[in-house]
């Protein structure tokens, strides 16, 4: 094409040229791979992906990719069947393209978790959003606060943290680690309204067991099932007379009564006080109670070390500041902040997505090869969907099921982690609408190569 | 036509006669048939003793010293097994890794160390403690990590193997798992017992010069008596003699030694037939290509028919299948061609490629594993896997068209300009193959990633990978079809472009180790691949300003 205006020729000839479709490709070649290169060095698809594949220069050279195909078979016009084969490669290079673009902004691709024998009807997808709950009387909860938040992106600091304000109080997001590895801790509480926490150790010639208990919030018992033994902390309240109990119940703030039961007896065998130190005999199996520690006002906190890149034992988490108190919150788990009158409940979470309908999981198969622990394959077996229209069916490698638009594969799942027996299995739930694009693109270009390679070359020059 | 297909048969019978020599059965040999359950197959204890002392030893015989007669893999396993403590005191422990050695206080003048020098020392507790903190930590393992793998390993190996926990010979009636030697029911016992006597029998009889045959026939018979009982107990599970067999024919064979053997023959034919310009002899190059193709294509075949599969599930697999397509390829275009030059290329690439699998068998796993669950679909690792990797072999030959046409730059191009075209149209070409396998490859990848994973492209570093690979060629190919590249700059790309397929193909696996496609991770050779792709950088640099120093008339 010639155009009057010669400054625009210039800009047409550019456009068409491949001073232009050399570099765009060559800069595909170099932004990808930097991203592999992230991949590996965090071991973290996510952050590749967030990084690079959806970052404004991905698009930016992606946008000049599809700009100077499409230039360039405008230049040809009118096309001669000559052009046909390179304008079925061009358009469906453009359509891959586009179809990539529709199925990251429409499509939905998140995981689901079920149970064996449970149900689950919402997919985790990638996005995190922050939800802050208040409460005054410590049963009923309101939502004060919900929005979406992209720390990986965004990291908040110190210096420049994420404010939440709610009235009166100030939430202050002010760290964000993306890979951490985590351990809880007890540390000493000042509100009046956090519970108590204990550090036990049950003996006997055999067993030399160290347990913490911690109660949520003031009142609120908590326990831990030691197999023959129960050990509670809180108000004394037998319900299950089949089993050996001991209460352990703080009184007037700073001291702690014991209670021992024995099974199928409702009258308590031993009762009394008990300092940090003291030992306790039981009176069953020769055990000994003995307590190592105890603080009136307690919470659990996250001790919370930075490491490299992503492990199975990582996790991010975000720390947030409230006065001069700071609490870690660990991704899709729970805080409670404690202020003088109110309560705060905060989560920082993977946003799930109801998928309106159910998967319930019958069953799930690994098969090994002979003799070994290597899996040869997985099976699920499921019952998707609401009843008239539930289908059942087994999703395996490599076999997914569809149902409502949605294809659902199996991905993984989780085992148990002393038996090794499988608990859950886990799939991959995927929404596609640019799918149909991309293989049809796919069609297209593939019948231009071929078509290319029939095509005589006029041209000598390049062989 | 007639004459071509006269010579082939020719070929055939004598690559087929390898075979048969290499066949016949000897006294004392049938220990090697004995049917092993072992990383999730039946293996002959041929295969089972071979793979162990590669773990243990890092080579498939043992040589007590330099000049001795290297002892075979199944004396080794059999006498580790039952009299481990003449073991104790010998070299038998292949440990390279430097750091390793210095923590052990060892020596780093030698290869190999005796069981006492590496395991009744204090300090090896401790680096396999310091293994198991990392492992805990489940982070990925560093070279020096997999290093003390290895020798945790090879630890871990010798002592089931003496205990006899880890040569499972009987099948089990109410499992999968086979029972391990130690583990026999005792009516078993003695006919085992038989077998360790026939061993330690024929070993004497071969040391002190005694009768080797009825040694060997006593030891035969108890072999046979061991199997007889073990099909008598469970006949359904003990049905593989045939392929046991031809097993242990593939490990006698060798057969891909033997195709580079020819593949070194034929380019060596080519190359004198070049040197000395002679008009003819070129059938007898042919014929020796001809002869590597079919022994390298009956490997494959033997391959298939062992593993159930298409054999190109790891690294040393595809190596195999990569260097027969280049070999392929390049037939096709001298066929095409006749320029004599796009066969030499052919022959050399295969001979290298062969080499280079044969040599490291602790990077490039030789042995047949079973497949992992998410590949357990012949259909589409023919198409997919496959496909991809035959792109590689045509890039593989325009590689080394590529290199021979800077050769001869170096040496001059005026005097060669004819070859240099020739050549540069043979990178051209393979190229274009390469493409065209590639494209559809990756599509091909893309559909069953959709059908498999939900998602027809994901970003994964091997599929990003490969598709850096077809923007690489692409680029050089429309570069070209402008005229921005000249003949030296398409033998240059040709040369400096399969750093992305070797990135692609090697460096996925081996360096960036992340993504979906685990389960073709391996490690080792980085520092090998790393100069090879140098030295190429530092010849193309070369190459360039030899070619700038001539004032060329063109």
């Amino acid at each position: 094409m010639k155009f009057e205006n010669k400054a625009f020729q210039k800009f047409w000839k550019i456009s068409t040229s491949f001073q232009l479709g050399i570099p765009v490709l060559a800069a595909i070649a170099i932004l990808i791979a930097s991203g592999t290169i992230i991949e590996a060095k965090y071991n973290d698809a996510y952050a590749a992906r967030r990084l690079i594949y959806e970052s404004w220069m991905m698009y930016l050279t992606m946008g000049l990719l599809v700009y100077n195909l499409t230039i360039v078979m405008v230049d040809r016009l009118p096309w001669q069947p000559k052009h046909y084969p390179f304008i079925f490669v061009h358009i469906g290079i453009i359509m891959l393209v586009g179809g990539g673009y529709v199925t990251q902004k429409w499509g939905v691709d998140g995981s689901v978790a079920v149970n064996i024998n449970g149900k689950n009807n919402y997919v985790l997808m990638p996005q995190t959003d922050l939800v802050i709950y208040a409460t005054f009387d410590g049963d009923r909860y309101t939502k004060m606060f919900e929005q979406e938040v992209d720390f990986f992106k965004n990291p908040p600091t110190p210096e420049k943290p994420f404010v939440v304000k709610l009235g009166e109080t100030t939430l202050n997001v002010i760290d964000y680690v993306p890979y951490a590895r985590l351990n809880k801790k007890v540390v000493v509480a000042n509100s009046p309204q956090a519970g108590s926490s204990i550090k036990f150790q049950l003996m006997n010639a055999n067993v030399k067991q160290v347990e913490t208990i911690t109660q949520t919030r003031k009142d609120k018992r908590a326990e831990f099932n030691f197999g023959p033994a129960q050990v509670h902390l809180g108000a004394v309240e037998r319900k299950d007379e089949s089993k050996n109990e001991i209460y352990l119940t703080p009184k007037d703030n700073d001291q702690l009564t014991y209670t021992i039961f024995h099974k199928n007896n409702p009258k308590p065998f031993k009762t009394g006080l008990i300092k940090i130190g003291d030992v306790v005999a039981t009176g069953w199996m020769g055990l000994e109670l003995r307590l190592l520690d105890y603080l009136p006002q307690a919470t659990e906190e996250w001790d919370v070390v930075r490491t490299e890149g992503l492990t199975p034992l990582t996790s991010s988490a975000i720390q947030v500041q409230r006065g001069q108190d700071k609490h870690w919150i660990v991704l899709n788990d729970l805080l409670k902040i404690f202020a003088d009158t109110e309560a705060y409940l905060m989560t920082y979470q993977n946003r799930r997505l109801d998928l309106g309908f159910p998967i319930e999981l019958k069953n799930f198969k690994v098969s090994k090869y002979q003799g070994t622990m290597k899996a040869m394959a997985y099976e699920s077996e499921v019952v998707i969907g609401k009843d008239p229209a539930a289908i059942k069916g087994v999703i395996s490698m490599n076999e997914p099921m569809k149902y409502n638009n949605y294809t659902i594969y199996q991905a993984s799942f989780q085992e148990d982690e002393v038996t090794r027996e499988p608990v859950a299995s886990i799939f991959s739930v995927n929404y596609d609408p640019g799918r149909w694009i991309k293989y049809l693109g796919s069609l297209i270009m593939s019948l231009g190569i071929v078509w290319l390679f029939y095509q005589k070359r006029k041209r000598k020059t390049a062989v | 036509m007639m004459s071509l297909l006269k010579k082939l048969t020719l070929v055939s019978l004598f690559s087929l006669s390898i075979f048969a020599v290499q066949a016949k059965a000897v006294t004392g040999d049938r220990i090697r048939y004995l049917p092993v359950q072992d990383a999730g197959r039946v293996k002959p204890f041929d295969t089972f003793a071979k793979e162990t002392l590669e773990v243990i030893y890092g080579k498939k015989t043992y040589k007590p010293d330099e000049n001795a007669k290297p002892i075979e893999a199944h004396w080794v396993v059999m006498t580790m097994m039952l009299s481990p403590e003449s073991w104790g005191n010998r070299p038998l422990f292949e440990v390279k890794f430097h750091d390793v050695l210095d923590k052990l206080g060892l020596s780093k003048e030698k290869k190999y160390f005796t069981g006492e020098e590496l395991f009744r020392n204090e300090k090896f507790a401790n680096l396999m403690q310091e293994l198991s903190n990392k492992r805990e930590t489940k982070e990925k393992l560093t070279p020096y990590f997999q290093a003390l793998q290895r020798l945790e390993n090879q630890f871990y190996m010798f002592r089931e193997i003496a205990a006899g926990r880890i040569l499972h010979v009987f099948p089990s009636k109410e499992t999968d798992q086979w029972v391990s030697v130690a583990e026999l029911p005792v009516e078993i016992q003695p006919a085992f017992m038989d077998i360790s006597k026939g061993v330690a029998q024929y070993l004497g009889a071969m040391t002190e010069k005694g009768s080797v045959e009825e040694a060997g026939k006593k030891l035969d018979d108890a072999v046979l008596h061991f199997q007889d009982l073990a099909k008598t107990a469970s006949p359904e599970k003990y049905v593989f003699t045939e392929k046991v067999k031809t097993e242990v024919l593939y490990n006698d064979v060798h057969p891909f030694r033997w195709a580079y053997i020819f593949y070194l023959m034929a380019a060596l034919s080519f190359l004198f037939i070049w040197i000395r310009k002679l008009e003819k002899g070129m059938a007898v190059g042919w014929a020796f290509v001809a002869c590597g193709f079919l022994v390298h294509t009956l490997g494959f075949a033997f391959r298939v028919y062992l593993a159930e599969r298409p054999p190109v599930s790891n690294m040393y697999e595809t190596v195999i299948w990569v260097s027969w397509g280049a070999v392929l390829f390049s037939i096709i275009l001298e066929l095409n061609y006749r320029f004599r030059l796009f066969i030499l290329g052919g022959s050399l690439v295969g001979l290298f490629a062969l080499i280079v699998a044969d040599s490291a068998p602790a990077i490039l796993d030789p042995s047949i594993q079973p497949l992992e669950a998410v590949l357990r679909s012949n259909y589409w690792l023919i198409v997919h896997v496959m496909t991809i990797t035959i792109s590689y072999a045509a890039f593989m030959l325009a590689f080394g068209l590529g290199d021979l046409g800077l050769l001869y730059y170096v040496l001059g191009e005026d005097k060669h300009r004819e070859t240099v075209q020739k050549l540069t149209t043979g990178v051209y070409r393979a190229m274009q193959i390469g493409v065209a396998f590639l494209t559809p490859g990756i599509i091909l990848g893309g559909i069953w990633a959709d059908y498999s994973w939900g998602r027809f492209w994901g970003w994964d570093p091997k599929e990003t990978w490969a598709l850096i690979v077809l923007l690489g060629y692409i680029v050089v190919l429309h570069a070209r079809l402008v005229g921005w590249l000249k003949n030296f700059g398409m033998l240059a790309s040709g040369v400096i472009t399969f750093s992305l397929v070797i990135m692609a193909w090697y460096g996925v696996n081996f360096v960036l180790g992340a993504g979906l496609h685990s389960y073709g991770f391996g490690a080792g050779g980085i520092e090998y691949v790393s100069v090879f792709v140098l030295l190429h950088v530092v010849f193309v640099l070369y190459a360039y300003f030899v070619q700038k120093s001539q004032p060329s008339k063109s």
